[in-house]
């Protein structure tokens, strides 16, 4: 068994796909995000949010019920609110459970595990990616925004929340949404660009072979997807037709498989990189690694 | 001095804004293009094809926008990453009271470097599929999970029970799902085009194992060789959900060493009887004795849904 195989043509085909699939949900978020600079009033976010901010929190990992987006299209827009007046602790919190806490996401799962405990699978999958969001987004609220926003300047809200758009005419507006998406979707797309590509090497050079020993045990087995969600990258709308193949694998590591790949993977490193501190993104995978990784061994240890 | 100053600045924020149009258009060409031209075909599932199309057009249109707008309209916000994202100055743009950024930056050039080299791969490299390396990598599964649940197929005979159908396909969460209330129709009496895909849901089935036992099937896919089994290779084809990044290797043994002059990884028609042999815990896997083998034409589609 050789464990690492490389070929270009398989690179290219692997890396491409993931920027076929990721880029339009790229553009779709990057809209959302010009869209909501241009003609959404920050004092408009200032009143929706409640003003109890574990209450806001707490709301916000179930905004994605009502506005989906998968983790490609979810950063800009995550950014966007920040910078619209949007507690970052709330912001966080959506950008973390949207990719899970949202119908598409329950439907898929649903389908790919029919004959495996699809509403066991479905509702533990939402309800453990809430929690940890909103946990996150708990802790976040203990620290200070400008201590983990990268250009803490240009991402805290304030300077670039003015309602100073308000009063202009609807073409200026338009053309000031035009230039917040191009200028969104080519700050993250790059970063898009360099986990796609180290997740190509992965899915095209590296043997699965190497993988299959790791379900001999429940924290192997649990550590093992979830590592192998970091590395994949796949897409939170799609992941669970490939967790459910894995057949050797327990059903808890399926669920950290799940749970933890749209919370953070290579793609999601490069492109939380474009928004947070290098410090914040390592204790994010970190703090929410750890506790998926805890929740999924223990439920793998219960006798059911 | 300063007039001086002003104009260098100009200079670089105009070209920094260019590139980032450039980069868009670029996009969404490539989109637009490879969907009009049916290649996208070998990256991602139908499903995904017309919105890779609309994000073309709408990466094209902001590319274009951004040289046809007007300047001096208020810019997004202030500084992103590194003082202004498309590295523009903004002439005229003074509503938040300070400089914006230093326009052509490394980081831009960088970042414009890091999402151009992804189409010069594209036209250097034009991937038409997943080679013997990948298939080998990824494994190939030659039974179905053993969660699959009974399918609802009915069997006609003869095949020309059904002589006006075309290739039908089953549908694809079938395999991988419970197939509830579908219903398909195959042939036993003669030679009937199967996938791959469709003869392994009928494994799955302990019924349906038994009536196609020794059924004479035509199946279309890809070769390859197996050093351990050197009396046999396998039939592949590869199953994909979204996109090529998650393609599953759906594997049918073949008895026989393959026709002479078929490369790996080359499309072959296989005519044989098909038949089903337990190999170890799980679901018998599904093979073929094969009867005549023909190099084939690759499919419009070339991966399975």
């Amino acid at each position: 068994m050789t464990a690492f195989r490389f070929s270009l043509n398989d690179f290219t085909l692997s890396f491409l796909s993931v920027l076929f699939e990721g880029f339009p949900f790229l553009v779709f978020g990057t809209l959302v995000s010009g869209v909501i600079d241009a003609f959404v009033p920050p004092a408009w976010f200032r009143r929706a949010v409640p003003r109890n901010r574990v209450v806001a929190v707490a709301l916000s990992g179930l905004f994605g019920l009502v506005f989906p987006l998968c983790e490609c299209g979810i950063v800009p827009v995550m950014r966007r609110l920040i910078r619209k007046g949007v507690p970052a602790a709330c912001a966080v919190t959506y950008m973390l459970a949207a990719p899970i806490v949202n119908p598409i996401t329950l439907l898929s799962t649903l389908a790919a595990f029919q004959g495996q405990g699809p509403w066991w699978m479905a509702s533990l999958r939402l309800g453990l990616g809430y929690v940890v969001a909103a946990g996150a987004g708990l802790l976040v609220l203990r620290v200070r925004p400008e201590a983990f926003l990268r250009h803490a300047s240009a991402d805290l809200p304030g300077e670039g929340s003015s309602d100073d758009g308000d009063s202009l005419p609807m073409r200026a507006r338009f053309a000031r949404a035009v230039r917040c998406s191009a200028s969104d979707f080519l700050d993250v797309a790059a970063f898009l660009v360099m986990g796609a590509a180290i997740a190509a090497v992965f899915n095209t050079a590296v043997s699965r072979e190497i993988i299959v020993p790791l379900a001999s045990s429940a924290p192997l087995a649990v550590g093992s997807l979830m590592g192998g969600a970091v590395v994949l990258s796949l897409c939170s709308t799609s992941d669970a037709f490939i967790a459910a193949t894995l057949n050797q694998f327990p059903f808890a590591s399926k669920l950290a498989f799940l749970v933890f790949g749209p919370v953070f993977d290579l793609k999601l490193a490069f492109m939380y990189n474009a928004v947070f501190r290098t410090w914040f993104v390592g204790l994010l995978a970190l703090g929410t690694g750890a506790a998926i990784f805890w929740i999924c061994v223990n439920i793998s240890l219960q006798p059911f | 001095m300063g007039e001086r100053a002003v104009g260098v600045a100009g200079w670089r924020s105009r070209a920094a804004e260019s590139l980032g149009s450039l980069t868009l258009v670029c996009w969404g060409a490539v989109f637009l293009a490879y969907f009009a031209r049916g290649d996208l075909v070998v990256f991602v599932a139908p499903f995904f094809r017309p919105l890779i199309a609309a994000a073309g057009a709408v990466l094209a249109a902001i590319g274009f926008g951004l040289c046809l707008l007007p300047r001096g309209v208020p810019c997004c916000h202030p500084g992103d990453d590194g003082g202004h994202d498309l590295g523009d100055q903004h002439d005229g743009c003074q509503h938040h009271g300070h400089s914006h950024g230093e326009g052509l930056t490394l980081a831009l050039i960088v970042r414009t470097v890091a999402l151009m080299l992804p189409l010069v791969l594209l036209f250097s490299v034009r991937p038409e599929g997943f080679s013997a390396t990948t298939v080998r990598n990824r494994g190939i599964m030659r039974a179905p999970p053993p969660t699959q649940k009974k399918l609802d197929v009915e069997i006609v005979a003869p095949t020309a029970a059904r002589p006006d159908a075309g290739p039908r396909k089953i549908e694809a969460e079938a395999i991988f799902t419970e197939p509830e209330g579908h219903r398909a129709s195959i042939g036993v009496g003669g030679a009937d085009e199967l996938t791959v895909y469709d003869i392994m849901v009928f494994a799955a089935d302990p019924e349906m194992r038994q009536k196609m036992e020794g059924a004479r099937v035509r199946v279309l896919g890809q070769m390859v060789h197996d050093a351990k089994k050197p009396g046999s290779f396998d039939l592949v084809r590869m199953f994909i959900v979204c996109c090529a990044a998650d393609a599953r290797v759906l594997g049918l043994r073949v008895d026989g060493s393959g026709p002479a002059g078929v490369e790996e990884m080359e499309w072959i028609q296989v005519d044989g009887k098909l038949g089903f042999q337990q190999v170890g815990p799980g679901i018998p896997q599904p093979f073929i004795r094969s009867e005549s083998i023909e190099k084939a034409d690759e499919p419009d589609e070339p991966f399975l849904y």
